[in-house]
């Protein structure tokens, strides 16, 4: 019986602050991550599609022409992490009422979108620091990287 | 173990008869901010004779809050109409963006069997 240590690395990608990156981003942690089945790939990437699509709007809110980073760490810690130059999240729990689009027909989608990420990854962790905000999803429970 | 590279990105389909009072749209594959142009022309398309729609989304693989936010709209339209939407989804995921989202009821989620 062997013993394989797997070796501990990450890569980094940068990713133009566009609706582009949403695409890009899913395809790149597709490509390097089994997930255990196909409704875990789902969930994972719905929530790294909401974190990805918050990283654009800041960025373009803010008028930032700097990339976002995508950054995939494998070995000891297997995450992905999300970082851009926006202003951060809050990171009390974002509940969305039941039914609350019955309103206005003006629903909240980012605050909906967060809401979802947490359900659906619910080891989310979001760190803001005065360069920015990092967004860190876990591959635990859900897959490996290859 | 899943291994899904080279699905398409999304398909629509539209079944039901001109002056027909029932429709079902069948989305495929990824609903989300990159598509809901595409799903919201759809839409758009449909008779205003309508009086039922379904919508069958247990053959997508993602759904995000833009495409809550377009099947909200639909609903909106529908109901300027008098048409009754149904929203079809099968997967845990699907059902944990319905009811995470809040759109369970307004959307009158029904859950098939995978």
């Amino acid at each position: 019986m062997t013993n394989e240590t797997r070796q501990a690395g990450h890569f980094r990608l940068n990713l133009p602050p566009t609706l582009v990156s949403i695409a890009i981003s899913r395809s790149a942690v597709r490509r390097v991550v089994v997930f255990r089945d196909s409704d875990r790939e789902s969930s994972f990437l719905v929530a790294l599609t909401e974190i990805v699509a918050n990283a654009v709007d800041e960025h373009a809110r803010l008028g930032h022409g700097r990339p976002i980073v995508l950054e995939v760490r494998f070995g000891a810690d297997e995450v992905v992490r999300v970082i851009d130059a926006g202003e951060g999240f809050s990171d009390s729990p974002h509940p969305v009422a039941a039914d609350s689009a019955t309103g206005n027909g003006d629903p909240d989608e980012r605050g909906r979108g967060l809401a979802l990420a947490r359900a659906l990854v619910p080891t989310i962790e979001f760190e803001t620091s005065r360069d920015g905000t990092a967004v860190t999803l876990p591959f635990a429970g859900f897959g490996i990287v290859r | 173990m899943s291994n899904s590279s080279g699905r398409l990105d999304l398909e629509i389909f539209v079944r039901g008869d001109l002056d027909h009072p029932r429709a079902e749209m069948r989305v495929i594959g990824e609903f989300d901010r990159l598509q809901v142009a595409r799903f919201d022309r759809a839409s758009a398309a449909l008779s205003e004779t309508l009086q039922q729609l379904t919508v069958d989304l247990s053959r997508t693989t993602i759904i995000d809050s833009a495409a809550l936010g377009s099947l909200i709209r639909l609903r909106h339209a529908l109901d300027r109409l008098g048409c009754r939407l149904e929203v079809v989804v099968s997967t845990p995921f699907q059902v944990t963006v319905m009811k995470v989202g809040g759109l369970y009821d307004f959307l009158n989620v029904v859950v098939a069997d995978e």
